[in-house]
């Protein structure tokens, strides 16, 4: 699916998307809230699922060709992350549901 | 394409702002006294092509002719009458230090065509005139000027960047979070440049992130070295200390000696060397409580380049502009 479906689809809300974003290819999930292992694991095209706020998760995202970070668990981003997202086009939304639900209503749809 | 001819907009707003009045009027204004005859006024315009001008009398703004006013004259049959008693008297000037944007600005309110410029505010005393039309050819002169400097830049970095391609450096400060993972993006972004596969970008990225994280994590500080070989990505990270007492035991998944606050931030599982271990086709750790730590590890190509000298490939442009020397690496 893309973006613009998986936003529709899980209810997500928007913080930055990039031009273009929204057709962007969402091929695969990752949940994982320990930077080294989603650097480690994270498919390329994958949606991720964290509650790590802070401005670090935007490298992690972008050196892994994540296709969106899902801030869970009702999450803010700190403007900071928000700020360096923009800049490096990467897509960050956000939702109140945890990792387990969304995960949960994606099931057999990727 | 909507982009650029904001970006093209907001620049000019701001030029208004910067370039002020007396950098685009003419000076001297061509002036006449109370005195002078609308015929005498409308000889000089013909002669020397200007439109309006101001009527100063002892040093000091009295009024404004314009050609208008000539045509009322000739007109009326007042054409040899001294223009004392049928010039405009309320006449709107803008004093020279002000920016264009305040000309640009009363332009729009009266519609007049010229604005005597002043020496000062509240003066009377005509230092210039100025149009809309000085306004405009000054800003695309200076429009003219930005792009070009701005090209130039552009040929230079290019070449810059060309010059030095094959290697990259970064120092890494330690306990530096806001820049973290800076040095791996631009890696990242400089790699792929050069058409390398998005698997071999990524496990060099990897690579890079987590050495970079432990030098700003655990150490006092170092460098970063990223070298494009024509077989392989060599990386060289050297730090200067503390050292690592035991590296069997920090080779190990899951051990780690990051504090609470650095795991509270999803740092710290103890998972970087090995990842790096597992990302590279090479890979050396060396390390004393003297000198620091050093890592060197390699990401073999799939293809290697040929030739001595790697060339990223040429950027495919859509004008038919000719290509710029600064594309090949020296």
């Amino acid at each position: 699916m893309n973006l613009r479906d998986l936003v529709d689809t899980l209810e997500l809300c928007p913080v930055c998307l990039a031009d273009g974003a929204e057709s962007a290819a969402v091929s695969a999930a990752y949940c994982g809230d320990l930077l080294s292992d989603v650097l480690a694991h994270a498919p390329a095209q994958s949606v991720w699922f964290t509650i790590q706020s802070h401005v670090n998760i935007v490298a992690v995202a972008q050196l892994r060709d994540v296709a969106c970070v899902v801030l869970v668990n009702g999450v803010a981003p700190h403007p900071e992350t928000v700020a360096k997202a923009r800049a490096q086009r990467v897509n960050v939304c956000a939702s109140a549901a945890t990792s387990a639900d969304l995960c949960m209503r994606l099931a057999g749809k990727l | 394409m909507a982009e650029l001819r904001e970006r093209q907009i907001r620049l000019v707003h701001e030029l208004m702002y910067q370039i002020k009045v007396h950098e685009v009027m003419t000076t001297p204004a061509i002036c006449f006294p109370s005195a002078a005859t609308f015929r005498e006024i409308q000889r000089s315009m013909k002669e020397r092509r200007f439109t309006g001008a101001p009527i100063v009398d002892g040093g000091e703004l009295a009024g404004i002719v314009s050609i208008h006013d000539i045509i009322t004259a000739f007109d009326r049959g007042r054409v040899d009458e001294p223009v004392a008693h049928y010039m405009t008297r309320d006449v709107v000037t803008v004093p020279q230090s002000y920016s264009v944007i305040a000309a640009s600005n009363l332009f729009h309110k009266y519609r007049y065509g010229r604005l005597p410029a002043v020496s000062a505010p509240q003066s009377r005393r005509v230092v210039g005139i100025v149009t809309y039309g000085d306004i405009l050819s000054h800003l695309l002169m200076e429009v003219n000027a930005i792009a070009e400097r701005f090209e130039k830049q552009e040929a230079k970095s290019a070449l810059t960047a060309a010059a030095a391609c094959n290697k990259l450096r970064f120092e890494l400060a330690p306990d530096n979070f806001d820049r973290a993972g800076s040095a791996s993006t631009t890696v990242k972004k400089h790699l792929q440049a050069f058409g390398l596969s998005p698997a071999i970008l990524r496990r060099v990225a990897v690579i890079c992130y987590e050495a970079e994280m432990n030098v700003i994590i655990h150490s006092l500080g170092g460098y970063m070295e990223v070298e494009l070989m024509p077989d392989r990505v060599r990386i060289l990270v050297v730090d200067e200390g503390p050292g690592i007492p035991d590296i069997a035991q920090a080779l190990e998944p899951g051990y780690t000696t990051a504090n609470e606050k650095i795991r509270a931030l999803g740092f710290g599982a103890g998972m970087g060397l090995c990842n790096i271990k597992t990302s590279a086709d090479e890979f050396a750790i060396r390390s004393s409580m003297e000198t620091g730590t050093e890592i060197e590890a390699a990401v073999m190509l799939d293809t290697p380049f040929v030739g001595d000298v790697i060339q990223p490939p040429r950027r495919v442009r859509t004008d038919p502009a000719p290509e710029a020397a600064s594309g090949s690496a020296t």
